[in-house]
């Protein structure tokens, strides 16, 4: 099954954009955490700051700043001082921190600065705390909001890719229906498909035009010429045959009368022939509509009826088993009818005597089986043209072969199979 | 019963029209399509043969619409070497009664002539008499000298109205082959078919007392005669 090119584009633009999202996600969280992270660590460092200048610029003595320590460590706001023996390290460091909540209950997620300094040069440590809880939120929102808005956009953006993906290749959708159905014994030209809207298209139309009307002329010109070389063949030969006929009327002994009819035989078999060959072109040329539904038993009954009487008097049995009620679509009658007499005629004609005919028809295959030589015909010869299993037979030698280009233009495989001892079938196959 | 031939092979036109006068019909002929053309707007005639390929400025389809622009009641008989299909369906639907396809044996013509005009002018419903013999074209019975023949199979009279159509003419095996059998005529070449069919036909008449009537011709074909 092949891809439609509406899917195809839709698909790879879905692709790309999820992509696009995935990567994007971990990528937006990072770049966003590390910008709050940067704002909380600046807003603890200046919260330290503030601190020392407010201690340094009140001029706190050590009694106010221990019960200030004191305090701020019963208020626990995140504000810790310690008084220390000595420094052994004097820079500041900020780290992440693990701490349980007392107001929520449980552990949260804490930025923490923990920072050295002289007041009164006696060292202190301060350490400041900063949750984390409300930057997680905010990454999240963010998060959220992100894929909402990439979400609307691809949808929208399909939404009207879609819908105007119609309107857009319209004319190349136009331009492949009429070709599907284009019919050279009619015209030579698409119908008017407006592409005016996009070049692309307005150069294909041209081109498309270009290449129908070089066909059409193409074949115009060997229909005319088969046409007009069925008139100018068969006219001398209709010349001919009526003055052969004209000729029997006179008083004419046996001797004449063998050469006239003579003549008359060949002429029939060279009118034949121009028939055969012409009707041959004509399969290459693709000069048939398939436009009927040949319903095939129908066409076995009549074609039986035509030649019942014959087949009695020459004593041929004919059965027909019809299991299946075949319709053929998208055939041609005059096609169909012109095979199965080919078959017929080959059958009766090579057929042994006695002879039996049998006809079945299934669904997708019909069978034609006659008695004929003890062996086998050799199958890559007896489609071809002029070939001839013994050389005095009275036949064109175009048959079979106007059989097989008969299926091949009706789209069915025409095979041959040998039965022992006697038995020689003819088999079409309806799916090629 | 006046018959237009419009063939632009003067041969033809010829043989068809002094076979077609033997039958006691009255033949003219136009080679042209601007002479039909005329012709056709002067006269009626009961038939017209009508060529499709013609020179003069249009074909023979462009002859059957001016036929009917002049609501002309003739038969008409395509004779075109062309055989296709479309063309046939064209021309009966631009009003044309047969479609016959070159070459083709005179009495072949003949019987195509005689069935299309009693058709139209006889509106179909009559018999035909030849001699004793009269054939009810409606039941496909025939009767001689007031004794039934035995019901003749559809082969077999229409073997018996190419006899009755052409007589006194020899017609060959195959000439009656193809009117029998049309395309499927050589399907059986290599029996005696023909032969079976005639042998058939004459012990049929020969029942009703009809004897005679169909000789035999040196084995090769047979004439209708008495």
């Amino acid at each position: 099954m092949k891809t439609k090119l509406i899917d195809k584009t839709t698909r790879a633009y879905l692709a790309i954009s999820l992509t696009v999202l995935l990567v994007s996600i971990p990528f937006f969280y990072v770049t966003v955490e590390n910008l709050w992270i940067e704002d909380v660590d600046d807003s603890l460092l200046f919260q330290k700051e503030k601190i020392r200048d407010g201690i340094e610029q009140n001029n706190l003595s050590t009694e106010d700043i221990n019960s200030y320590i004191r305090l701020a460590a019963q208020i626990d706001d995140g504000v810790r001082i310690k008084q220390l023996q000595s420094i052994a390290k004097e820079s500041d460091s900020i780290y992440y921190n693990n701490a349980y909540d007392s107001i929520r209950g449980h552990v949260e997620p804490f930025r923490e600065l923990c920072a050295y300094l002289y007041i009164n040069d006696i060292p202190y440590q301060i350490t400041l705390q900063r949750d984390l809880v409300e930057s997680e939120d905010l990454v999240w929102g963010i998060i959220l909001l992100e894929l909402a808005i990439f979400t609307l956009l691809i949808s929208l953006t399909l939404f009207i890719s879609i819908r105007y993906f119609r309107r857009i290749w319209n004319p190349f959708y136009e331009i492949t229906n009429q070709l599907k159905h284009l019919n050279l014994h009619e015209k030579g030209e698409l119908n008017a498909v407006d592409c005016k809207e996009i070049a692309e298209f307005e150069d294909l139309k041209t081109s498309v035009n270009e290449l129908i009307h070089r066909n059409y002329i193409i074949f115009q010109s060997q229909k005319e010429f088969a046409e007009n070389a069925a008139h100018e063949m068969q006219t001398p030969l209709a010349v001919i045959k009526s003055q052969v006929s004209m000729l029997t009327d006179m008083d004419m002994n046996e001797k004449q009368l063998q050469h006239l009819f003579s003549i008359d035989r060949n002429v029939k078999h060279q009118s034949h022939l121009v028939k055969g060959l012409l009707l041959l072109s004509k399969l290459e040329n693709n000069q048939f509509i398939l436009a009927d539904n040949v319903a095939v038993a129908h066409v076995i009954n009549s074609c039986y009826e035509l030649v019942k009487e014959e087949l009695e008097l020459c004593h041929i049995p004919f059965e027909i088993d019809i299991r299946c009620q075949t319709i053929l679509a998208k055939s041609n009658l005059m096609l169909f009818t012109t095979l199965l007499n080919g078959l017929l005629n080959n059958s009766i004609k090579h057929g042994a005597t006695p002879n039996t005919l049998t006809i079945t028809l299934d669904k997708n295959q019909l069978q034609l089986s006659n008695q004929g030589k003890d062996t086998a015909l050799d199958e890559t010869k007896i489609f071809h043209r002029f070939y001839k299993e013994e050389a005095d037979a009275s036949g064109t030698g175009l048959g079979l072969s106007i059989v097989s280009q008969i299926g091949s233009v009706l789209g069915y495989t025409i095979k041959y199979t040998f039965t022992a001892p006697n038995i020689h079938t003819f088999t079409i196959l309806f799916r090629a | 019963m006046k018959i237009l031939i419009v063939e632009d092979n003067i041969d033809l036109c010829q043989t068809i029209s002094s076979y077609m006068v033997a039958l006691d019909y009255v033949c003219e002929v136009a080679n042209r399509y601007d002479e039909a053309l005329q012709k056709i707007a002067l006269y009626d005639y009961d038939c017209i043969l009508l060529d499709i390929t013609l020179p003069g400025g249009g074909s023979g389809l462009d002859l059957l619409n001016e036929l009917a622009k002049h609501n002309k009641q003739d038969c008409v008989i395509i004779i075109s070497a062309k055989d296709s299909l479309e063309d046939k369906i064209l021309g009966l639907e631009l009003g044309a009664d047969d479609y016959l396809t070159k070459p083709f044996h005179l009495e072949e013509l003949a019987i195509r002539v005689f069935s299309v005009v009693r058709r139209k002018l006889f509106k179909g419903g009559n018999s035909i008499q030849y001699q004793q013999l009269r054939i009810n074209l409606l039941e496909k019975s025939c009767r001689y000298n007031n004794e039934t023949v035995p019901q003749l199979s559809s082969k077999e009279f229409s073997l018996l109205l190419l006899f009755i159509t052409s007589p006194h003419r020899i017609i060959t095996k195959e000439s009656i082959a193809e009117h029998l059998l049309g395309d499927n005529a050589d399907m059986f070449d290599n029996f005696d078919c023909i032969y079976a069919h005639v042998k058939n036909l004459k012990k049929k008449l020969r029942q009703a007392g009809c004897t005679d009537y169909i000789k035999s011709i040196y084995g090769m074909g047979y004439k209708f005669d008495n």
